[in-house]
């Protein structure tokens, strides 16, 4: 997680932390260090004022914009092949990004798993527009 | 102990629900409110009447006087705690004026934010304001020329910043055309400049103004800069 300002970055993190304490969440200060942190940790969800295009393809990820007085926060979401655009960011898209990244991660480790999703359903891993993130 | 009322009152839901969830993990602090700033804040806190208000202000430092003064006159008693992006001293001075019990930069740290409500709710009847802004703003205090330069010459500056005319600025201070010139010579004259752009300049340089005060839109809504012409 790499957005300005400081407090935004821990109140985002603290929020994700308390609800999804299985996710290991990192805070960095700059684009250089967050595509360090990213290679280091393989990371599955990336939010960041400005999302490097080095690692757009690297896992799902959030743009939120730059914090201005008197605009909104607005966010840009792109999970599992689906974009989207967000005009007042709140942390509810965040869980689910979370937690398709965590359903992805799932099924990439329990290929019998994926395989019989697979088969029941007709587009796997894809959210459709109408669908939303999750 | 009983928990501290917390209202929290930030436009950014993002940031609210944050720190709305930082908040009521600690066992000593309650938010019995949150929502956008501004009037609908005021109205949660004639509501709740809680503790300590955590609010947004980012406006100018007259519609800041409208809102603070609603929300004293909602509840006297409860501490306020600014957050803003706002981190030039001019400000932080207009607003204690205004009777806040903390200012605080958004670029602190939570940590800091939560010591502030903890020491706030602990000592109602404390009379010292808490300030956590960069400390390189701190570090500019007494220098230069900001000290030299009256509350009203500022806010002439930051309409300068944002492109208006001094036929605009009279018409927004409610003041004569003839007083918005006689303010800027009296600028030119203590800080040493001979045009607008330069005294721009160097009061952004020296940050007696901030840049955010002068990008941001007023608080109905509405920016009626003409844009930042140095």
């Amino acid at each position: 997680m790499a957005i300005e300002p400081r407090m935004y970055r821990e109140a985002l993190a603290s929020s994700l932390r308390e609800h999804r304490p299985e996710a290991e969440v990192s805070l960095v200060g700059s684009t250089d260090d967050l595509i360090a942190e990213v290679e280091r940790t393989g990371a599955h969800l990336i939010v960041a004022n400005e999302v490097p295009s080095a690692v757009r393809e690297a896992a799902f990820w959030i743009e939120v914009s730059e914090v201005r007085p008197g605009e909104s926060l607005g966010a840009e979401i792109s999970a599992d092949g689906y974009s989207r655009s967000v005009r007042d960011f709140h942390v509810k898209p965040a869980f689910e990004a979370l937690d398709r990244a965590e359903e992805e991660l799932v099924s990439e480790t329990s290929p019998v798993t994926a395989s019989q999703e697979e088969s029941a359903t007709s587009g796997p891993g894809t959210v459709r527009p109408d669908e939303g993130v999750r | 102990m009983t928990p501290a009322r917390v209202v929290l009152a930030d436009d950014h839901t993002m940031f609210r629900e944050g720190m709305a969830s930082v908040l009521t993990s600690r066992g000593d602090v309650e938010v019995v409110g949150q929502g956008p700033h501004g009037r609908d804040a005021v109205a949660l806190v004639e509501r709740h009447k809680p503790d300590v208000v955590i609010m947004q202000v980012e406006h100018h430092p007259r519609r800041a006087e409208e809102i603070l003064s609603a929300m004293r006159s909602a509840s006297p008693n409860s501490r306020i705690v600014v957050l803003t992006m706002f981190d030039n001293l001019h400000y932080v001075r207009t607003l204690s004026r205004l009777g806040i019990d903390a200012y605080v930069h958004k670029s602190s740290s939570v940590g800091e934010l939560l010591a502030t409500v903890s020491s706030l709710s602990r000592n109602p009847e404390g009379d010292n304001v808490v300030v956590s802004m960069p400390r390189g703003s701190l570090e500019r205090i007494g220098d230069g020329h900001e000290n030299a330069l009256s509350d009203r010459e500022l806010e002439v500056l930051v309409l300068v910043a944002r492109g208006l005319s001094n036929r605009q600025v009279a018409r927004e201070l409610h003041i004569s055309e003839a007083t918005v010139k006689r303010h800027l010579a009296n600028i030119y004259e203590k800080i040493e400049v001979g045009s607008r752009s330069d005294a721009v300049r160097t009061a952004l340089a020296e940050q007696w103004i901030g840049f955010h005060e002068i990008v941001s839109a007023d608080s109905d809504g509405h920016d009626d800069s003409g844009g930042l012409s140095l």
